[in-house]
């Protein structure tokens, strides 16, 4: 009973604390999405759709009827510094300053970009999004 | 044998709670997985689905509901009575009762624990502490499903490319509240029946059932 009065207070503890997202993602997310808007910025469509999710690739391919590598440099995308990152499990968002905002997901590959371009996003409506898988 | 035997019961319900929350954590990772990949994500490990919020959220909102049951029942019973039932005190005996019923200080016997004797603070907090530590674990885990709750709640926006919320917000939200009173009404409701259908029914042997022949009317009779 006495491990009982420890065990149970740490349980709850755990359990509140778990959710907040592991450490490094919040770095992770920052650079994935730091670095697709530089790739794009930069045109070097390749390099931006590495940074991409494969829904979202297929989502532009298919909308522009063009090979990501020349689709994603069509994309009319601004900001290129996080102002603000949020992780949330396997979703993230990051905002940009005087820009964007970016959302992410956690893939087997790894963070990769979502939607780009996403603009007033509200609590009961989507934002709109240049981009989106 | 004899330690296995004289802690039976507690031993069989901390065996069933493990079992259980094994077997929640497994069927709570597939349907995650089913949803990620509904929403075009990837599926992840147990080991990391055990330290989601939604995990999280899952246990504590229902460990937070059972912690409110027995504050309410163990608060409840000091003062409400119900005719009949074995889960009220006798009809005359509302209220906290006299320290000499209560054995407490100067009518505390040799083997009275020792904060019921001392007198004081330590007897106050001794004669509330099941209702102190039960309400401490409520409250603690209705602020980790409220955590663990706004996490998962965010996670979903996100997943919608909508904003999120802060942890204020979500105490407001219809999630919250939705997850919080779906369990509640199930506890008030089980325990709720419990105080009337054991006016007229009966388990032979259980000290939660007056004994077989009892007549209804018998209140605060254990079997």
């Amino acid at each position: 009973m006495a491990a009982a009065r420890h065990v149970l207070p740490l349980a709850i503890a755990l359990l509140a604390l778990s959710g907040c997202g592991r450490a490094g993602d919040r770095a992770t997310v920052r650079a994935v999405a730091e670095g697709f808007y530089a790739a794009v910025d930069d045109h070097d469509g390749a390099r931006a759709c590495g940074w991409l999710s494969a829904d979202a690739r297929q989502a532009l391919e298919r909308d522009e009827s063009a090979p990501c590598a020349r689709a994603v440099e069509r994309l009319q995308l601004s900001g290129r510094r996080a102002r603000r990152v949020e992780v949330y499990a396997t979703n993230a968002a990051v905002a940009l300053r005087g820009g964007d905002t970016v959302y992410l997901q956690d893939t087997a590959r790894g963070w990769r970009v979502a939607a780009a371009g996403c603009r007033d996003p509200g609590y009961d409506r989507p934002a709109d999004c240049e981009l989106e898988s | 044998m004899r330690f296995a035997r004289d802690n039976s019961l507690s031993i069989f319900f901390l065996a069933i709670f493990l079992a259980s929350l094994a077997g929640q954590a497994i069927a709570g990772h597939g349907q995650f997985n089913h949803d990620q990949l509904l929403h075009h994500g990837d599926p992840i490990s147990l080991g990391r689905y055990l330290t989601t919020s939604q995990f999280a959220a899952d246990v504590a909102e229902n460990w937070q509901s059972e912690y409110l049951q027995f504050t309410l029942y163990i608060v409840g019973t000091v003062w409400l009575l119900q005719r009949g039932s074995p889960e009220s005190k006798p009809l005359d005996q509302a209220g906290r009762e006299s320290d000499e019923d209560q054995q407490i200080g100067s009518h505390a016997g040799p083997r009275s624990p020792r904060w019921a004797r001392t007198g004081g603070l330590r007897t106050a907090l001794y004669e509330n502490s099941l209702l102190i530590v039960m309400t401490t674990i409520w409250l603690s885990s209705w602020l980790a499903q409220s955590i663990a709750g706004a996490s998962g709640y965010n996670a979903d926006q996100l997943d919608h490319q909508a904003a999120t919320v802060s942890w204020l917000g979500y105490l407001g939200s219809g999630d919250f509240w939705s997850n919080t009173l779906q369990n509640w009404q199930s506890e008030f409701l089980a325990v709720g029946s419990m105080a009337i259908l054991s006016v007229y029914l009966r388990q032979r042997g259980s000290p939660e059932s007056k004994p077989v022949g009892a007549p209804h009317d018998a209140t605060g009779v254990e079997g």
